[in-house]
């Protein structure tokens, strides 16, 4: 009986230490790179948010392990106001270009879809590499902007002008400068990386995978990938004008000469396709798990592709629901709301495809698929919730509260990280060879799924009772101070959901050494990366696969086995004939 | 027929961009000369895109391509005229 | 392998550089093209700002433009003799590509100089913000565009396969020509509106 081994690649040996580990153009390798950039990221992330939620708590407290910042940043512990709005604006910035981005589109992205279509690496693989460490300078960057004078950026993850184009607003120079062109920079690293997605996708699929063929997960990251390349461009150019805004005096955002609302515009022209790249490869690593975890080929596959194709087109035509009480002609309000309406049907088609790929299934509980299972649930309030603010009536009341900041989280933090545990739990085993503790898997789950919706639950209340978001301390106002245990539930919570991440450190570092051996399918799934070993060696299959069905062929009737692999050769079919 | 030659192409463009420039310094109204200069401008464009870059002999991914951001260039724009435009 | 830098594979039946650099210039599209779509309707509502743009020196400008169309016609020319595995005409082509983008920027920095030294720098009036912007970026462009003219010469020079040769001139020249239809655009846009 051949026991389940950890893979040796026979190439690795013969590629020094620098070109192996650091300068790698392998795919895999410079996939694990950005995962693991994005995991450091997110910690950095972790710690704004419990600041910032711990000044909310209580606010003008000490926060305990202050200690080390200067005195203009927290005097005594106790955050400075101007720090406050640095670590909103950071928190936002870094969650979302610098973790969701890399771990999504570098990580998942770059890991996968070589090894789902039976391609050898990506179309360019020293691109790739230039790609990650151009995004690597973009994060150091980013990083160095809170050790400049006047700290860092602080208008908001979204930057707004005028508050952002002329540097005596905000009384931050440097910061906001280096945030510019951080955020160009990751926007270079991420072009060239999305154009190496679309390439590798259209071009280097293996024979017989046509892309009514394709694992839905390839369908999501070369959507993404779509996505991202067509909306990034106005984004750059605002950023230009921005910079020269700060840098040359020119007036393009400022008044008279300018229009605050025209950054608004290029911003979130960008910024709503954005929300679906960071939103479709969580959804595809879901919807490789269900199947496999329910023994059912996915429901719906063509019409999760054209609901998913549908999703992509709309979202570049409801941008400015983001801007309902910006000022914009009121005349706008209505097309922006029916977009945004309309938005939620290919999507919603999504969620059903789902569920209806779990009817009737032979679920197993396993790790990867409870949060599959969280993400469905989560997402959907994230999604209902849309259509709240969705509606430009509405949105009059809730824009700027926590409403929002409630809704997006239970937006994007199912999308980025239920979808992005779900991955990892999932593929872990095939990029290390070893896999993960389920017990420890599923207290991370149970820790993670009870304490996010602690958190951001009470923020709906928060929202209904008109509280607004980004404000340093709500006990200013008197209407808001009834409110004040809803925050102090939040914060708890918040420590409890940073402290639950920690089985997940130990699990993805200890597993490394102390994991069972995986073997190249542990999960039994039909998609090609299984077929390879575990880790899979440099060229990643030994010969170009052939592909003869499609990525879902489990338990089907007469197969004689509950899983059919995509490349497994079809069975000939005996001579006397029967009811097929 | 033979593709024309670059050569042909290039003295187009060169041809264009003379009636382009005689346009605008031309007595004409300023919006008719300014429609004519970017007509020909996007004549001049045509011209480059199917003969230099040889979007005429690209299968239809290309083409789509080449079109997706055109197109959306568009509603961005067509977005921007109430805020723009409009209110000034 | 097809390329130093590709893996081999053409499902689609076009090459892979070449359905590269068709998807960078889409974004590119974006860029330009939601840059110019904004400057024409802030232009618009402005009434023209031609008391501005009277300043600029139209005939440099026009200068430019021919540079820049015959260029590509250089460009095109060198992916021409590629393809007829012909090195010298090639590589003549891509230093005449050089030398007229060269050009473009020398003209083009004089023209800034000239500007700069009448008094209008960026800040002066919102035409100004976008000319230095505009023609910046576009400047930007083809600086870069040089870069990869110059390393693919080299290449040519010393003699590397007609495979690889043939791609990148055909890339590298697509991109080149963008930058010439961005140019043919902002000419009338910025100096002749």
């Amino acid at each position: 009986m051949t026991e389940a081994h950890v893979a040796v690649d026979p190439h690795a040996s013969a590629v020094g230490m620098w070109r192996r580990y650091v300068f790698s153009t392998d795919h895999k390798m410079i996939g694990r790179q950005y995962m693991l950039l994005s995991l450091l990221m997110a910690v950095l992330g972790g710690a704004t948010a419990y600041v910032m939620r711990w000044q909310l708590a209580w606010p003008q407290s000490s926060v305990p392990f202050t200690g080390w910042l200067p005195e203009s940043l927290a005097y005594q512990g106790v955050i400075d106001p101007a720090f406050y709005n640095q670590l909103v604006t950071m928190h936002g910035t870094i969650m979302i270009f610098f973790v969701a981005m890399p771990m999504l589109l570098g990580g998942l992205g770059n890991c996968l879809v070589p090894l789902m279509i039976g391609a050898p690496d990506m179309a360019f693989p020293r691109l790739n590499m230039l790609s990650f460490w151009t995004f690597f300078a973009a994060s150091m960057l980013l990083l160095s902007s809170f050790l400049v004078p006047a700290g860092a950026a602080s208008a908001g993850w979204t930057m707004y002008a005028p508050l952002s184009a002329r540097p005596i607003y905000t009384g931050v120079y440097w910061g906001i400068n280096l945030w510019l062109i951080a955020v160009a920079l990751e926007f270079v690293a991420f072009l060239l990386g999305g154009i190496n997605l679309v390439v590798t996708t259209i071009n280097l699929r293996a024979s017989g995978l046509t892309f009514m063929r394709l694992p839905l997960m390839v369908w999501m990251e070369l959507t993404s990938a779509v996505l991202f390349l067509l909306s990034v461009g106005p984004l750059i150019a605002g950023v230009l004008l921005l910079l020269l805004d700060r840098l040359a005096g020119t007036s393009f955002f400022v008044p008279n000469d300018g229009d605050p609302l025209l950054w608004q515009h290029l911003f979130w022209f960008f910024g709503h396709p954005e929300v679906y790249v960071l939103l479709l490869p969580g959804v595809g690593a879901v919807l490789e798990i269900l199947p496999v975890f329910a023994r059912k080929p996915v429901f719906g596959y063509r019409a999760i592709v054209w609901s998913t194709a549908a999703t992509g087109v709309l979202s570049f035509m409801v941008w400015a629901h983001h801007m309902f009480i910006s000022g914009i002609d009121p005349r706008l309000a209505t097309p922006f709301s029916i977009t945004t309406i309309l938005i939620s049907v290919p999507l919603a088609i999504v969620l059903f495809a789902m569920i209806a790929t779990l009817w009737r299934g032979s679920i197993r509980f396993a790790t990867p698929m409870l949060w599959a299972l969280g993400f469905i649930a989560t997402f959907l309030v994230g999604g209902l919730t849309g259509i709240f603010v969705g509606a430009a009536a509405l949105d009059v009341y809730f824009h700027g509260t926590y409403f929002v900041v409630a809704h997006f989280h239970y937006a994007l933090f199912p999308s980025v990280f239920f979808g992005g545990f779900a991955a990892i739990y999932f593929w872990y085993p095939k990029m290390f060879g070893r896999m993960l503790s389920e017990r420890l898997g599923q207290l991370h789950f149970a820790l993670t799924f009870v304490a996010f919706n602690a958190v951001f639950l009470p923020m709906f209340v928060l929202g209904l009772g008109g509280h607004m978001r980004r404000i340093y301390d709500p006990t200013v106002y008197e209407f808001l101070r009834p409110l004040m245990p809803l925050h102090v539930a939040a914060t708890v919570a918040t420590i409890v959901l940073l402290f639950s991440q920690l089985p997940f450190v130990i699990n993805v570092i200890g597993s490394r050494r102390f994991g069972r051996p995986a073997g190249p399918n542990p999960w039994r799934a039909a998609t090609l990366e299984w077929t390879t070993p575990s880790p899979p060696p440099h060229g990643n299959f030994a010969s170009a696969p052939t592909v003869y069905r499609g990525p879902y062929e489990y338990s089907v009737p007469g197969a004689g086995e509950d899983v059919l692999p995509q490349n497994q050769p079809p069975r000939l079919r005996a001579a006397t004939p029967s009811a097929v | 027929m033979a593709a024309p030659s670059h050569t042909t192409i290039w003295t187009w463009l060169l041809a264009l961009l003379a009636a382009g420039v005689a346009a605008a310094a031309a007595p004409f109204g300023r919006a008719l000369a300014i429609g004519l200069v970017l007509v020909i401008a996007l004549i001049k464009a045509v011209l480059v895109v199917r003969h230099y870059m040889h979007l005429k002999r690209e299968p239809l991914i290309i083409y789509a391509i080449a079109a997706a951001p055109l197109l959306l260039v568009l509603v961005l724009a067509m977005a921007l005229v109430p805020d723009l435009v409009w209110r000034r | 392998m097809n390329g130093l830098n590709a893996i081999a594979g053409e499902t689609s039946g076009v090459p892979s550089g070449k359905l590269g650099i068709w998807w960078f210039l889409a974004s590119e599209t974006m860029t330009f093209g939601g840059l110019l779509g904004v400057f024409v309707l802030t232009r618009y509502a402005a009434g023209g700002w031609h008391d501005a743009s009277e300043h600029l020196h139209v005939w440099m400008a026009a200068c430019n433009t021919l540079i820049l169309l015959t260029s590509s016609f250089t460009m095109a020319r060198a992916h021409a003799a590629a393809l007829r595995h012909e090195r010298r005409a090639t590589l003549h082509n891509l230093l005449a590509t050089i030398g007229l983008g060269l050009l473009f920027l020398g003209i083009k920095a004089l023209e800034y100089a000239s500007e700069l030294r009448a008094g209008f720098t960026p800040h002066s009036g919102p035409f100004w913000g976008f000319y230095y912007g505009l023609t910046g970026l576009h400047a930007a462009h083809v600086l870069g565009g040089l870069i990869a003219l110059a390393v693919l010469a080299v290449a040519t020079a010393r003699g590397q396969s007609w495979d690889l040769v043939e791609r990148r001139v055909e890339s590298t020249g697509l991109y080149w020509h963008f930058v010439d239809v961005v140019w043919i655009f902002l000419f009338p846009l910025v100096y002749l509106s």
